[in-house]
């Protein structure tokens, strides 16, 4: 891998640790507005809001800083079964999704116990046993296609996850909309 | 102070959503022989100049936005916003701060993907990472005025 093809990778890593650090507030520091003053990690709010979004930045930078460094160091003939492991986590994250939504779906209207539905595990055992039937029909020549469009199709699922994350916003207004 | 960067802030916006869109029109219908139409003149730009042009006004203005100016929003108008109950414009200017974010980080994949001589192969991703990025602009112009005219908007 050269220098440059970390630029891509920084781009990709930053989308998901900057998710990750906004969804959990992994936040580096926090920054009070009101007294100009910056916490180390994520504090409490003191007086007036607290502000974690530099924090969750500088996360996110570092962690994707890192996962850059190291990619360049990774040889080129690992470079497939890279592709071939990213595109496995991806499809896995999609599909422990829709498994998680169909499971809620099932339990919401069943009209008995399904406790089972319930439990983490069940979506991501049956996200993963799908993953691994389509992993045998997915062409490696589509994976090798793939490879530069992670690029943007990670971020672009971290926006959708975004959007998804502050629904709660929406909703109320959408409601009184449609009224 | 605070006015005289909301208008910075707003000016730079202006010229990056001019720079963009000429970029992201003209990636995404490459101009044919010259008609001389208007159009055909907005997309008959040289692309790949206007790079390193929008990433340097991208980084500025997240500095300018998130920086200087986001703190006092944090404040004073989204406290309003949050008593008034505007619950919408409240959340469409969060995801402002996120969509702003992932396309700041996705600049250095921007400008790599940009590098000239441009490669034949990259062709598809540089159209997807540019409609991304021209996408995030155009929803902090809007989202930008919307919430900073919203008093008069419910007035």
């Amino acid at each position: 891998m050269t220098f440059y093809r970390a630029f891509p990778v920084f781009s990709t890593a930053f989308a998901v640790f900057y998710l990750i650090s906004a969804t959990f507030n992994y936040a580096l520091f926090t920054y009070h507005p009101l007294l100009h003053e910056i916490d180390l990690l994520a504090q409490p709010v003191k007086a007036g809001p607290a502000m974690y979004w530099y924090g969750w930045m500088t996360t996110a930078a570092i962690g994707a800083l890192v996962v850059a460094a190291v990619g360049t160091f990774i040889p080129s003939r690992w470079e497939p079964w890279i592709q071939r492991a990213i595109t496995f986590a991806c499809v896995y994250a999609v599909l422990y999704m829709i498994a998680n939504a169909v499971a809620l779906f099932i339990y919401d209207r069943a009209s008995y116990e399904l406790e089972f539905l319930k439990h983490p595990a069940t979506p991501a055992i049956a996200a993963l046993v799908a993953t691994v039937i389509a992993s045998f029909f997915f062409p490696a020549r589509w994976t090798q296609r793939l490879w530069s469009c992670w690029t943007g199709l990670i971020p672009l699922g971290v926006m959708l996850v975004f959007v998804y994350l502050l629904r709660g916003w929406f909703i109320p207004s959408v409601g009184l909309i449609l009224k | 102070m605070i006015t005289t960067l909301l208008l910075f802030h707003g000016l730079l916006a202006a010229a990056l959503i001019g720079a963009i869109s000429h970029q992201t029109i003209s990636i995404w219908w490459p101009p044919r022989a010259s008609t001389g139409s208007f159009f055909n003149r907005f997309r008959a730009v040289n692309v790949a100049s206007y790079t390193n042009a929008i990433i340097i006004m991208f980084v500025i203005q997240a500095f300018v936005g998130g920086v200087l100016l986001y703190p006092f929003y944090r404040v004073s108008s989204r406290v309003v916003m949050e008593q008034l109950r505007l619950a919408a414009p409240v959340g469409i200017f969060d995801l402002k701060e996120h969509f702003s974010t992932v396309a700041l980080g996705l600049l250095p994949g921007y400008w790599y993907y940009w590098r000239r001589p441009l490669s034949s192969e990259h062709t598809n991703i540089r159209i997807f990472l540019t409609t991304i990025i021209a996408f995030t602009i155009w929803w902090n112009f809007l989202v930008g005025h919307f919430t900073n005219n919203i008093r008069g908007l419910w007035s």
